[in-house]
């Protein structure tokens, strides 16, 4: 039993991983883009002229990830890719675009210059990298006078050298620039680089001499901030490197400290990428890690499902919020169905053909058939008050406003259950057909076997015979419908709970569909699948409690 | 802890004083009355140049109550239980995209320069005075600010004046109102202690406000410069793509903050907060795409006046430019957010406003503030009773009044099901639905004796229109001919009746079907089978082949007239009227296959084009703009103009028409590019739906206006008894202080 049970869930783990890429796929295949999904272009009348829709969702897909290619990335995302799509957006014709190029080349500066000196020659040839969107589409780019002036005057920026080669033309500022970068590029060697930041850390060297350095020695001086005896140091080289100032009030470095750290690794866990470079191994793993079915993999093992796009919040919060909700709604209902189904079903299968069985197989059918949306609506009218109707229930929620935020008490309790007897008997009735039916078959397909005709013929008591030694084996089939169930209350409940405005996991599965809100539908997923396992592995487990035959040794 | 207000202006305080002994009267206000019960409402105001396109708003005009003159007095108290269909997303007014939470935050909220909804005039509100100017950039200098006198095309030639400004104030804060006439110069003087200075100029009296034209003042005459077109920078229009000459008008504005202002916290609202909104809405990690849009011109903007002002400068002459500066209801408190600790590090900035806890419960300046939010189940404001405006004597802000807001709080009740809400209603538990589904409208519930003796029942002609789009790359929409048979085909009466009960009423092009925009003189396209049938023949449409579908040889090609009708899932009314156009358009052997889309794939599917006639609908402005959705420049990029309509007179007008400051000229445009668009059908132009609300009896002071938001709940109250769930104690006292007796429940 124990290795069986270990077995399952190993291979629950390997159908989850199978789940999640399907799901993953799914969700990416489906038309629709959800970084689109906030942008609504169109809908007053004005406006969107100076900015395309396209730029707008382009940005919105690159603040969620979603720039990232699918499942394998084969651009080796480090300082050099960032310097290459900074002067990409540089080029850009929207105003938008050439200001974050424009913060970022600041940020990392000399980083950027050789790929600056490179690209430069490349202007209006046929070969020059125009700038693309992350589906690969042509953007609109600026002029190609205009993509030389701007490029040629960020060589100085660049090599934070702004009293060097003024009022150059451009081509002349390219040629001067690259003879500079040729006779200086010494400065931006690795060993270098990490000389200077030792020399300035430890007192011996200004300032200055760590500003000639620039983004390459952004790195090393994170290192240092760790260090309370080098963090002041590091933390005024990485201002003037960046340009960022976290520090209020020069005077008050003690007070701020903790923040101002906190703030340079929020900062560097966050763009490390424009200040490192890596090795071949991480290269390699980032092939495959860096991608979006990476994060989404990732997300899912560590059972952090990101945040929602909607929301701005954890989705772990959100699923946390709401399971408990639906939770009790579907226990509450499958008791319910089960206690009620397997009497009936008996009491069917052993008055088979009587008038009573045809007519609650009659009733019974006709409940199967009702769709539960109009059973809800019909409940709805017929119940909740109104000039011809009794006010017998509350027509929505779970709770009535005075108890939302109350304690578990016993009038909270009472209100509680008063106002889930609509939904709950909305989600019962339809399993109650379906489950008394399977019971019915079942103990009927037992009652013909040759046990109980002995048990019969041995002269027992009816009720001995069907309680005894019928019911138990004609429960099989019963718990194997229990495994289906539990998914199949999320369904139900999606229904349920929006008539009833209740916010439980078939609410948030609706709208996370709906506004393509990717993190939570790959939570929510993550968890129907997850409770349809468990639910198999527990109707397993049953079988063998239930049915003696049945063992997994 | 809210903390107590600090005191407004001196001057204000003394009319503040002054004010107090007319409230305690509290004399019964006729509703008529309301916009214009201002102390000194000048004597010769001209009307706006709108009044004769707005219709007087809706003024309880289909309460019987209110026709039998049983209105009731305002009086405090009470709160009212709004329906919404779906939890609201997010609170926080800059990311927030949706119209409901738009809605719930206009009444918490306010503008720097608001609107009156009765005029469409511009009033002074969180800025007690604005001004405006031209900008111009000499070839080799710094750009100025000031205003043109005239232009010498002939002699190419410019008269500029630098530093002079075209003024706003509200007519309340001008002391010497009587002196001023219209279209004459005068000095402009305030009332004691609201900023000393005068300004001269050619005076312009309008119902609100009193503009004051700098140019005209004489203290001006010597500082004209002239300057030669060859010695000016020329601007390059990156969307027309054309050179635009020399000056930008009305590009440069400054707001005076008014004092006394606080945010529901307590903190003065200052003009450091304009300008961080100004720089959350530019910052490009913050998720405001759709508000950035609109921002994309700004130039720049800077805090002046010691903190008491604001100067903005913007990059290209809208018509529309100062609502987008000044007219949006979404500044924030800088202090809440402290941007200072981020150091210029924009992304860390913004992702951490994007979930500030502010999404949830905001603070803003408006007359109702934040109380409770029970995500999905209901929102609750509360009366702010430290509101600015209401510290002010009636008059001072337009319409507004002293003991508004009246009531006590505004709860928007979450039900997503149409007939929950129904009997919500039935049961007093809800106040009023301002959404109210067409078929709930006509259904046997909602029109009981008994529901109409507790909810009035309102209906209003929405701004919107619905059309079908014929996709004019593809060769069988061609030519102009086959569109308008196509149109005549389309039965749009009959479908208003049958499938929307009478709730449309068609409409004949793009434009606002009350709007200054539209053309009256164009007829909306009838139904007529015979005469398309004709027109389709002129158009070389005939069945030559004998298989029922006609054909035409289109370059070269023998095209079958076949075509797929694509419409969105989300209302049953939809397929309804596919299978309508189906069967009507076939008849004249036409093969139309419906293809059916759920929204976002729907949207998406418009947006690459990938579509021959599609369903659509869109949102319209009173002020037409139809920039955005005929000119070609939006064909590519995804933008509006999916049907690829391209017309250079409509180009042209497009343009010309946002860079007109003058409405009438303006409004001559747009009826242009109405008769041009009407003439090329490019889309088969259906009808505007009527919106329906219920409201409950007792309430009274609605009035549904001309506007995207059509509802003001601050000027509602309850006249009669609340129902139980919507009373509070302040409206027993206010209604025992009222002298005349109280009715008893309605109905």
């Amino acid at each position: 039993m124990l290795n069986y049970l270990i077995k399952r869930l190993l291979l629950m783990g390997v159908t989850l991983f199978g789940i999640t890429l399907i799901t993953f796929v799914a969700t990416r295949l489906t038309p629709g883009d959800p970084a689109a999904a906030g942008i609504q272009p169109g809908s007053s009348g004005r406006g969107a002229q100076a900015v395309g829709y396209e730029d707008l969702v382009e940005q919105n897909r690159r603040n969620l990830g979603l720039d990232k290619p699918l499942l394998i990335n084969t651009n080796f995302e480090d300082r050099e890719f960032a310097a290459e799509r900074a002067i990409d957006d540089l080029f850009k014709s929207q105003p938008m675009w050439q200001k974050i190029g424009e913060k970022t080349l600041a940020r990392t500066n000399t980083i950027a210059l050789k790929a600056a000196l490179d690209r430069y020659p490349l202007i209006g040839t046929p070969q020059e990298p125009l700038p693309k969107d992350s589906r690969g589409r042509n953007m609109k780019a600026r002029p190609v006078e205009e993509r030389k002036a701007v490029l040629a005057s960020w060589f100085p920026k660049l090599a934070l050298e702004t009293n060097l080669g003024q009022g150059l033309a451009p081509d002349a500022s390219y040629e001067f620039w690259s003879a500079w970068y040729e006779a200086n590029k010494a400065r931006y060697g690795e060993e270098r680089v990490e000389q200077v930041v030792q020399a300035y850390l430890s007192g011996s060297a200004p300032l200055d001499e760590v500003r000639t350095a620039g983004g390459f020695a952004v790195p090393a001086l994170i290192a240092a901030l760790g260090n309370e005896r080098t963090s002041r140091l590091a933390n005024d080289g990485l201002s003037a490197i960046t340009t960022f100032n976290f520090l209020t009030n020069p005077d008050s470095w003690d007070a701020e400290r903790s923040r101002i750290l906190e703030r340079w690794r929020s900062y560097y866990s966050r763009e490390q990428v424009r200040y490192s470079t890596y090795g071949p191994v991480r290269h390699g793993l980032n092939i495959l890690l860096n991608t979006q079915y990476g994060i989404w993999v990732k997300q899912t093992v560590t059972f952090d499902f990101g945040e929602s796009y909607r929301e701005k919040r954890p989705v772990r919060e959100m699923i946390a919020e709401r399971l408990p909700i639906s939770f009790s709604l579907s226990v509450a209902s499958i008791i319910f169905s089960y206690l009620l189904s397997i009497p009936i079903g008996i009491f069917s299968a052993v008055k088979r053909y009587s008038a009573p069985d045809r007519v609650i197989t009659v009733i019974l059918f006709l409940l199967y058939s009702l769709p539960s949306f109009w059973v809800a609506t019909m409940l709805i009218l017929t119940t909740t008050g109104g000039p011809n109707f009794p006010e017998l229930f509350p027509t929505r929620g779970l709770n009535s406003p005075e108890f939302v935020d109350s304690d578990w008490t016993l009038d909270m309790l009472r209100d509680r259950i008063w106002h889930m007897v609509l939904p709950v008997t909305v989600l019962t009735y339809g399993s109650l057909a379906f489950i008394s039916r399977q019971m019915r078959s079942a103990m009927l397909e037992t009652i013909k076997q040759d046990f109980v005709r002995t048990a019969q013929a041995k002269g027992l008591a009816e009720h001995v015979v069907i309680f005894k030694h019928a019911l138990r084996n004609s429960l099989i089939p019963i718990i194997t419908i229990s495994a289906g169930i539990l998914p199949e209350l999320i369904a139900g409940a999606i229904i349920v709970e929006s008539i009833f405005t209740i916010r439980g996991m078939g609410t948030l599965t609706l709208d996370s569909i709906v506004n393509r809100d990717y993190p939570v539908i790959n939570a929510v997923l993550f968890f129907s699948a997850l409770l349809t396992l468990l639910g198999i592995l527990v109707a397993d487990i049953l079988y063998a409690v239930v049915d003696p035959r049945i063992s997994y040794e | 802890m809210i903390r107590t207000a600090p005191n407004p202006a001196p001057s204000l305080r003394a009319l503040h004083a002054a004010a107090a002994i007319a409230a305690i009267a509290l004399a019964p206000l006729a509703a008529s009355a309301e916009s214009s019960s201002s102390p000194n409402t000048a004597k010769s105001a001209p009307d706006s140049p709108f009044a004769k396109y707005l219709r007087t708003p809706i003024q309880d005009e289909f309460n019987e109550d209110v026709l039998a003159g049983d209105v009731g007095e305002p009086r405090r108290g009470g709160i009212v239980r709004m329906r919404t269909k779906v939890d609201f997303q997010e609170m926080n007014p800059i990311t927030v995209t949706g119209q409901p939470e738009r809605v719930v935050l206009n009444h918490a909220s306010d503008a720097l320069v608001d609107r009156d909804v009765s005029t469409y005039e511009e009033f002074p509100a969180l800025a007690w005075h604005w001004r405006t100017a031209d900008t111009l950039k000499p070839a080799d200098g710094e750009l100025q600010i000031g205003r043109i006198v005239s232009r010498d095309d002939a002699a190419g030639t410019i008269t500029f004046v630098p530093g002079a400004w075209t003024a706003a104030y509200a007519q309340f804060d001008i002391a010497n109102l009587d002196e001023l006439t219209h279209g004459e110069i005068g000095t402009v003087r305030l009332r004691d202690g609201l900023e000393a200075k005068t300004t001269t100029g050619r005076i312009r009296l309008m119902p609100n406000t009193v503009v004051v034209d700098g140019v005209a003042d004489p203290a001006f005459a010597d500082a004209t410069v002239t300057y030669k077109f060859t010695d000016l920078a020329v601007w390059k229009d990156e969307v027309s793509k054309s050179d635009r000459p020399f000056i930008k008008p009305y590009c440069a504005f400054e707001f005076a903050i008014r004092d006394g202002v606080t945010w529901h916290d307590g903190q003065p609202f200052t003009a450091e907060d304009v300008k961080f909104t100004y720089d959350v809405i530019l910052n490009p990690y913050v998720d405001a795409a759709h508000l950035r849009n609109y921002y994309q011109d700004m130039q720049t903007s800077e805090v002046i006046d010691d903190g008491k002002g604001i100067r903005v400068v913007w990059g290209r002459p809208y018509f529309e430019v100062l609502s987008f500066v000044a007219g949006a209801r979404h500044w924030l408190p800088k202090h809440v957010f402290n941007p200072e600790q981020f150091g210029g590090d924009d992304k860390a900035f913004g992702d951490s406003f994007n979930k500030h806890p502010f999404r949830e419960k905001p603070v803003l300046t408006g007359p109702y503030k934040f109380k409770e939010w029970r995500k999905g189940q209901s929102l609750s404001l509360e009366r702010n009773e430290d509101y600015w405006a209401s510290k002010l004597p009636d008059g001072a802000v337009v319409n507004w009044r002293k003991q508004q807001p009246y009531l006590d709080g505004l709860t928007w009740v979450i039900i997503g099901d149409n007939n929950t809400a129904v009997r919500e209603l039935e049961k007093q538990a809800l106040d009023g639905d301002d959404g109210v589904e067409q078929d709930i409208w006509f259904s046997d519930a909602t029109n009981t004796d008994s529901f109409k003796n507790t909810m009035t029942r309102l209906q209003n002609l929405g701004f919107g229109y619905v059309y079908i789009g014929w996709n004019l790359m593809n060769p069988i929409f061609k030519d102009k001919e086959t569109r308008h048979a196509l149109s005549m085909l389309v039965p749009a009466e009959e479908i208003a009746q049958r499938l929307h009960f009478g709730l449309a009423k068609p409409v004949s092009g793009p434009l606002y079907i009350n709007g200054p925009g539209y053309d009256p003189s164009v007829e909306p396209a009838k139904y007529d089978p015979d005469k398309a049938k004709r027109l389709l023949r002129k158009a070389g449409w005939a069945d030559r082949d004998k298989d029922g579908i006609l054909e035409k040889n289109i370059d070269g090609v023998e095209t079958p007239f076949r075509f797929s009708y694509m419409i969105h899932t989300a209302k049953d009314y939809h397929s309804k009227m596919a299978d309508i156009v189906k069967e009507r358009i076939g008849q004249a052997g036409i093969d139309v296959t419906i293809s059916k889309l759920d929204w976002t794939i729907f949207s998406d599917t418009v947006r690459d084009k990938k579509f021959d006639a599609v369903r659509f609908a869109w949102s319209n402005t009173l002020d037409p703009d139809p920039y955005q959705i005929f000119h070609s420049s939006q064909i590519e990029n995804r933008g509006d103009n999916f049907v690829s309509f391209r017309n250079a007179r409509v180009d042209e007008l497009c343009e010309k028409l946002r860079e007109e400051f003058n409405p009438e000229k303006r409004w001559e445009m747009a009826r242009e590019i109405h008769r041009i668009i009407a003439e090329e059908q490019p889309y088969c132009f259906l009808f505007a739906f009527y919106e329906t609300y219920f409201f409950h009896r007792n309430l009274q002071g609605i009035k549904v206006y001309p506007s995207m938001y059509p509802t003001n709940l601050n000027e509602w109250y309850w006249a009669k008894e609340p129902p139980p769930g919507a009373m509070t104690d302040t409206w027993k006292a206010s209604t025992a202080a009222l002298a005349a007796p109280t009715h008893g429940k309605g109905g």
